[in-house]
């Protein structure tokens, strides 16, 4: 990155944090006992740190220079203390969908040279202008995020439909880039430990499941796996052989107890009921990090701080109107445009603002996605209009 | 009236009412020792053969059987050794779930209502909250007992009769633990037998996890898929209980400190002096001289590392070197045939 970048992409975080310092501080319930972490322009982080007061909150936004504001999803008595020794009091329970955990999330994709930072718009091995190196690198729009948001329903539905949380304990945040975060902050589930976590985790993305060993006919597996077998009705020859294919469109055209008795039935048959578990596993689970539920003393990105990469605001959503355009317009610090020189970008939505297939040109576009451009190394020379 | 009362407490003697009945109507202790000798007998025994596994579920007296229980406790308290108590514990609470199979829905109601156990019921169906679902089924290891294979609706899981029987087990065992721990004074009557226990049972020393010398080093293949997936991406580097898992691991079947710091040469930042130093902590060679087991296959999920292969689920896996023990025999079965 230029340096002339840096300067005004630093510019941008401070004036974004000194904006918003009082808003994100009043966002974190229980500040003093959460560990605080920040990463900062040289790229290296901080951590142990405490926040006792607003004031000590603003000064470290001030002097430590930040990028990047992580917080504890647990609660300790000695936050700043070395791991061993914070005294663990619970932890917030936290989802964290990232498209990038999604198979059936497609993401636009372009392919930059490491030495000369030349962009090509089509996979190649090495860079066709040098011969260096190529890295890949995915992007983020609208678009991904409305299919990404499929996602984030599904996994709402469980946390309510199923483990009966109440729409107003969740708190849905747009995570700044390729997702969202769920924080749940109910006393029932503070303490529970990483291997309880892991319980609620794998029932969600439905890691290890094995259709034979269910119990019940009318829990979520059997119903997700009738409900893949349906909609793939027609296309069930690229998973099964065809003698399974007709067991198969046999027992969808009886009841649905059967079901249930069926799998009992061909439990023997491992290579069919692997085949089962797998499309089960690829179909029925929802993409989220696991790790980041089942840590308990995880480092998540504080709410109302912003993204590294596209200077968007970690914002809290109104789950009565997402939509990839809003989200977006509605996590920039700044509406204002600016103008970037492009060295290649593929068509993009980004927020209301939709951006044609462009090549070398400089370009008006929204200040927040000239950052991203140039945080991604796509683009450079961003200019005030 | 009197008669069912008495009837309950005996199958159930850990149980608020039956506390609460035996608390009326017990005799001080020196009683059992001399004049009833035959209580205390017959409470020595049953503790004995708790100890032993063996469950007795039929019985003559239903006053005995039930006071006896607190006998027993007492005893097994006065041994003052843990283990015991937690045999004891899982043997009596399996007497209970023998009892409980046979039982109504409306006892099985009463007990877990007695034993503080929140759940409410629906036609045959018993609804626990979730919460106290992975918290009692955490003691059970089968895969059969993961939460996502039951229904799990508003925030209760579903139960039938059976299954939540086996769960009522699990809280009894923890009950009944409670009640041998918290017993603080031993009358001198009883210490007499709980010195008989200690010479009449063979208490496992508690081992450390086997080694088991891989002569051969390229017999990788009987790596668990875990391990496997650890010592791949040693390249990209490990986070810590990744470097751990597999540390403590590679020690256990035999890698010397040397071998194991070799392991770790490519990592990215590998810094051969650090890298020693933790490895012969890991190891008990330096520092707290504790020598790590490895974590047991709930633990490796919990890290993430874990992608169970065949082997893991068909023969319900819990400890990497079991996978190593079960793949061996495999292999050498697969050879001669």
């Amino acid at each position: 990155m230029k340096l002339k970048d840096k300067m005004y992409i630093i510019q941008y975080y401070m004036k974004a944090y000194s904006l918003n310092a009082y808003r994100i501080y009043n966002s974190i319930p229980d500040v003093t006992t959460r560990e605080f972490a920040i990463i900062n322009f040289d790229n290296i982080m901080k951590r142990h740190i405490l926040v006792r007061d607003f004031n000590s909150f603003k000064r470290i936004l001030i002097d430590e220079n930040v990028k990047e504001l992580y917080h504890s999803s647990a609660y300790y008595l000695f936050p700043d203390k070395p791991m061993d020794q914070k005294e663990w009091r619970g932890a917030d329970l936290i989802f964290d969908i990232d498209a990038d955990h999604i198979d059936r999330v497609r993401l636009k994709e372009v392919y930059i040279c490491k030495k000369c930072g030349e962009v090509h718009n089509k996979p190649v091995d090495i860079c066709i202008r040098c011969g260096g190196t190529v890295d890949k690198v995915k992007l983020i729009d609208s678009e991904a995020l409305n299919q990404v948001k499929n996602e984030l329903f599904k996994l709402i539905d469980i946390l309510i439909d199923d483990f009966g949380f109440k729409e107003e304990d969740l708190k849905i945040f747009f995570s700044g880039h390729r997702g969202f975060h769920i924080h749940i902050t109910n006393e029932n589930i503070l303490n529970l430990d990483g291997i309880e976590r892991l319980e609620i985790k794998d029932y969600i993305t439905m890691e290890g499941i094995d259709l034979v060993t269910i119990r019940d006919p009318n829990s979520r597996p059997i119903r997700e796996i009738k409900r893949i077998l349906r909609e793939k009705k027609d296309e069930l020859n690229i998973y099964f052989s065809p003698n399974e294919v007709k067991v198969i469109r046999d027992i969808l055209n009886r009841g649905d107890i059967n079901f249930y008795h069926f799998l009992k039935r061909i439990r023997g048959r491992r290579g069919f009921i692997e085949k089962l578990n797998k499309l089960l596993l690829k179909e029925g689970s929802v993409g989220i990090d696991g790790i980041v539920t089942v840590d308990t003393s995880r480092l998540i990105r504080a709410p109302e701080s912003l993204h590294g990469k596209t200077g968007l605001v970690k914002s809290l959503l109104d789950l009565e109107r997402l939509d990839g355009e809003r989200i977006i317009s509605e996590s920039s610090p700044e509406e204002k445009m600016a103008s970037v020189y492009v060295r290649y970008i593929p068509r993009l939505l980004w927020g209301d603002y939709e951006l044609n297939e462009t090549f070398n040109e400089r370009i008006k576009v929204p200040l927040t996605l000239s950052i991203y451009l140039v945080n991604m190394g796509i683009a450079y020379d961003i200019r005030d209009l | 009236m009197l008669e069912k009362k008495v009837r309950w407490a005996a199958k159930y003697p850990f149980d608020r009412d039956a506390i609460n009945y035996f608390k009326s109507v017990a005799l001080p202790i020196k009683d059992y020792v001399t004049e009833y000798k035959d209580v205390i007998e017959y409470a020595y025994n049953r503790a004995l053969n708790s100890l032993r596994g063996r469950i007795n579920l039929d019985w003559d007296n239903d006053y005995v059987e039930g006071i006896s229980f607190y006998l027993a406790a007492l005893i097994i308290a006065g041994t003052n050794n843990f283990y015991l108590y937690k045999r004891f514990s899982d043997i009596e609470a399996k007497r209970a779930y023998k009892i409980l199979q046979r039982e109504s829905i409306e006892n099985i109601l009463r007990l877990s209502n007695n034993l503080d156990l929140n759940i409410s019921s629906e036609d045959e169906v018993i609804n626990i909250f979730y919460i106290d679902f992975i918290r009692l089924t955490k003691g059970i290891s089968s895969i059969h007992w993961r939460l996502y294979n039951f229904r799990l609706h508003k925030g209760y899981v579903n139960l039938h009769k059976k299954a939540f029987a086996r769960l009522l087990t699990e809280v009894i065992k923890n009950k009944i633990y409670d009640i041998v721990s918290s017993i603080r004074e031993i009358p001198e009557e009883i210490e007499f037998y709980s010195n008989k226990i200690m010479d009449n049972v063979t208490i496992p020393r508690k081992e450390p996890n086997e080694i088991i010398e891989l002569k051969d080093r390229k017999k990788a293949a009987l790596f668990p898929p875990c391990v496997k997936y650890l010592l791949e991406n040693v390249k990209q580097g490990l986070s810590h209980p990744g470097r751990f898992t597999l540390v403590t691991f590679l020690h256990r079947i035999g890698y010397d400190v040397d071998e194991i710091v070799n392991v770790f040469k490519v990592t990215p930042d590998f810094n051969e002096r650090m890298t020693r130093y933790q490895v012969e902590h890991i190891t008990g060679m330096r520092g707290s001289r504790i020598e790590y087991n490895i974590p047991s296959c709930k633990k490796i999920r919990s890290y993430g590392y874990c992608i169970p292969d065949e082997i893991c689920k068909k023969y319900n896996i819990r400890h990497p070197l079991k996978y190593i023990k079960i793949k061996r025999r495999l292999l050498s079965h697969e050879a001669e045939g």
